[in-house]
């Protein structure tokens, strides 16, 4: 029993240890139902304007090839959240997560002959196999543009 | 990937130890038997001190560029981290001539902020994570330890909007998840207070330090090379010239202009210790 729960420690120890950008990307790596989108504008002040939000929009898959340099992407719909339009990408082809502790996911398209663009949304639990995607878009004059919300449920 | 080789050999190396260390009965003072040693479990918080020197440089350099001398867009400068809590937990083996050995985890937070006159402030969190493997010197009243591993520094940087939206995506320049590997030392000193026949409560103080590596924003879209057409790309590091970084002029990664993970973090810890 001491050497099961030694060697158990061991591995617990060790486990932590590990690279965490791969157990994020296992971890958040499946098919998800984007639910609900919403966009909040917002004035030149920072002040909110108005809210946009539609429902049932797209099938969201995130794949894990064991890539270090981001899995591939499937989205289903041709409604396209708008910051992924104004990044310059339209549809994803890649995703990876953070090294830390999952707090990210960056969601993108890579092409080896151009230069990438991406996304990182801010990744919060919503809910049983719940999430809520948030990225921020500012203006030219670093004020907020609008806020882009993601709400997505793993199949 | 480096990293994760050094921490498998390192795993094997330790168990290699374990093995050795548990095993050959006759090595054991007369009449001893392993099954005499005292295995416990112990679980427990800490808080301690942190000294973090290359992450005050980054500091005094983000005041001087945005403080009352530079832009003046601080509502007050920012501050250093100054105090880390958390919690610890670990397995340890006595053998019966009062040494042994145990497997520890150590996580500490630290948090510091500052004001934007736009009504936004700028965050920055440090986690240290501490794998680590002790060696111990156990007497009735007091345990001495000394704790060697691996320490896996995080610092989160991200921005609070006046909605109360947190975010660390690219729309800010510093926003990121930056994360350090260093080599870790510690040394502990407790005292033990028996509570029951399987139960004891300790409290000690202890010595943190860890060295070694940058913390680096794992995003590789930031480490592409500039392309004028395609607009400006993210650094990947935590910089100790801050009006170097804000310019166009800042090399994107240079070792000699980043934060290291490096500090020294002085403390007192309590925890339970269950022994079987």
């Amino acid at each position: 029993m001491k050497y099961i729960i030694l060697l158990s420690s061991f591995v617990i120890v060790a486990f932590a240890g590990c690279t965490k950008a791969e157990r994020n990307v296992k971890h958040y790596a499946g098919s998800y139902k984007l639910y609900k989108y919403e966009l909040q504008y917002f004035n030149g002040d920072n002040t909110a304007d108005s809210t946009f939000s539609i429902e049932d929009v797209a099938e969201l898959g995130l794949y894990d090839e064991k890539s270090s340099i981001g899995n591939p992407v499937a989205y289903s719909s041709n409604s396209v959240p708008r910051s992924w339009v104004d990044n310059g990408f339209g549809l994803p082809n890649k995703w990876y997560s953070d090294n830390g502790r999952g707090k990210t996911i960056t969601i993108g398209y890579n092409d080896p002959t151009v230069f990438g663009t991406y996304v990182t949304y801010d990744v919060e639990r919503d809910g049983f196999r719940k999430y809520k995607w948030t990225t921020v878009v500012l203006n030219s004059n670093n004020s907020m543009n609008y806020i882009e919300t993601l709400y997505l449920k793993k199949n | 990937m480096a990293d994760k080789k050094s921490l498998i050999l390192f795993a094997v190396l330790l168990l290699s130890i374990t093995v050795h260390a548990i095993k050959p009965k006759r090595f054991l003072a007369g009449g001893d038997d392993i099954k005499a040693s005292k295995l416990s479990i112990y679980g427990g918080g800490a808080t301690s001190l942190m000294i973090h020197g290359s992450f005050g440089d980054f500091v005094d350099s983000y005041n001087s560029y945005n403080g009352s001398s530079g832009v003046n867009i601080l509502e007050e400068d920012l501050k250093n981290f100054r105090f880390a809590y958390g919690y610890r937990y670990g397995v340890r083996l006595i053998l019966p001539m009062g040494v042994g050995f145990s497997f520890n985890y150590e996580r500490l937070y630290s948090h510091t902020s500052v004001g934007i006159k736009t009504d936004n402030r700028r965050h920055f969190r440090h986690i240290t994570n501490t794998p680590t493997m002790g060696f111990i010197l156990d007497k009735p009243k007091f345990r001495f330890q000394y704790n060697i591993g691996f320490c896996l520094p995080i610092i989160e940087s991200y921005y609070e909007y006046p909605d109360g939206t947190i975010s660390t995506g690219k729309e800010r320049l510093l926003n990121g998840v930056y994360k350090g590997v260093s080599a870790c030392m510690n040394f502990e000193i407790a005292y033990k207070k028996t509570l029951s026949d399987h139960l004891q409560l300790e409290a000690g103080a202890q010595l943190n330090m860890f060295a070694m590596g940058e913390y680096i924003e794992s995003n590789w879209e930031r480490s592409l090379v500039y392309v004028s057409n395609y607009g400006f790309v993210y650094p990947t590091a935590l910089p100790t010239d801050y009006a170097a970084y804000s310019s166009t002029s800042w090399d994107k990664y240079n070792e000699e202009n980043t934060v290291k993970a490096k500090a020294i973090m002085p403390g007192v810890f309590i925890q339970l210790v269950y022994t079987r």
